[in-house]
């Protein structure tokens, strides 16, 4: 082995999860800067501030804002999802005190979707404090991953957000009436980018992360996640949460 | 018609919001770092400031708002103090930082997180040139 190709390996033998992390953290960050400046002006451009559009005009200045918001998805899931492999110890939030809240201000943030998608979202989750043994940073991760793809996949149906309690963890569901996950999906589901050909028919500019990062939220912080689905007929995830009193 | 200074270091962006609000029939200054952006606020008088937080240094923004903002008497922007504040910034969802409104640290009116649309951002600055429509 030559000395460099050795340097290489010994090198590649230091990168940790957190390097990788903070790497991704740079690059995204530096890709999302140029994406919201050409976003707006875009916008600028499409509301018609720098003179009117006639119609061929508009149509190709939609199709550049349409592809730069996937391009921001994209990026915005690649900083989730390097946040979801390694939470850096500077940006700790703080312990997760009252899931109950927590799950009903995600709730309260993903109402205007659900409102125009027609979606019936409702947030059953007890009012008293529920303490469990998480960074609240990380539920709210996963959570808004999980309340997303309901909401996103279950035009006209209903999603409903519930916690409870069984034994020493805090067991919260989402359940929705959506599109569900076909059978051949299923070992792919936490795959990242992976997309179920359903999916891609309701929504083709997803990125194909949302799971991914719940997956490794998880993996990190202890929790498990149990999928149910029935295509055609929706999907109820359940992430078990350990309780902080145990 | 109102004065309105941009600081900011993104000059795409600057040239995105002067079409914009200059469409609107307002007057726009801008300045690139925050220094010259102290310095623009006593040439020009703003009725509102548009503010990045992360420019030459991760946290340029925090110091601007807090000079503006000094509520001592001998604060040589003491006629500038009331002057509306908009941050416009990319800082919550690239950085661990986390902050809002009123906060000692960052003294200011209202954040939107970039990209903001058009209207978005029109709504905020005639709502926040709203608030001072006396004459200061």
């Amino acid at each position: 082995m030559s000395s460099s190709s050795q340097t290489i390996q010994e090198t590649g033998r230091d990168i940790t999860r957190g390097d990788a992390a903070r790497f991704l953290r740079r690059v995204t960050h530096d890709l999302r800067q140029p994406i919201a400046a050409a976003r707006t002006i875009l916008s600028v451009l499409s509301e018609g501030c720098a003179g009117p559009l006639d119609p061929p005009q508009a149509d190709l200045v939609g199709r550049a804002e349409r592809r730069l918001e996937f391009l921001q998805a994209l990026v915005d899931d690649l900083i989730d999802l390097a946040t979801a492999n390694h939470r850096p110890e500077h940006d700790a939030g703080h312990p997760c005190a009252s899931l109950g809240s927590l799950i009903r201000d995600v709730c309260s943030r993903f109402e205007p979707a659900a409102r125009t998608n027609g979606v019936a979202l409702e947030c059953d989750a007890c009012a008293g404090p529920l303490a469990v043994r998480a960074d609240a940073g990380d539920v709210t991760l996963a959570l808004d991953n999980l309340v997303s793809n309901a909401v996103k996949y279950s035009p006209g149906g209903h999603v409903r957000v519930s916690l409870d309690t069984d034994h020493d963890v805090a067991r919260l569901s989402v359940f929705d009436t959506g599109i569900g996950i076909p059978d051949e999906a299923r070992p792919h589901l936490f795959e990242e980018f992976f997309r179920a050909a359903n999916a891609k028919a309701i929504d083709p500019m997803g990125t194909g992360l949302g799971l991914a990062i719940v997956k490794a939220v998880a993996d990190r912080c202890g929790f498990t996640v149990d999928v149910e689905s029935a295509e055609g007929r929706g999907t109820t995830v359940t992430v078990r949460i350990p309780l902080a009193t145990v | 018609m109102a004065t309105i200074l941009m600081i900011d270091d993104d000059t795409d962006l600057v040239a995105a919001l002067k079409t914009l609000i200059e469409s609107k029939g307002h007057q726009f200054h801008a300045a690139a770092n925050g220094e010259l952006g102290l310095r623009r606020v006593k040439e020009t008088n703003p009725d509102l400031i548009i503010l990045d937080v992360m420019m030459d240094r991760y946290t340029e923004g925090f110091h601007v708002a807090q000079v503006l903002r000094d509520p001592s008497d001998d604060s040589e922007y003491a006629a500038h103090r009331s002057v509306p504040i908009l941050v416009l910034t990319a800082v919550h969802r690239t950085t661990p930082f986390r902050f809002g409104p009123n906060e000692a640290s960052l003294p200011v009116d209202a954040f939107l997180e970039k990209p903001a649309t058009a209207e978005r951002l029109m709504a905020t600055v005639e709502e926040l040139l709203g608030r001072t429509t006396a004459p200061r």
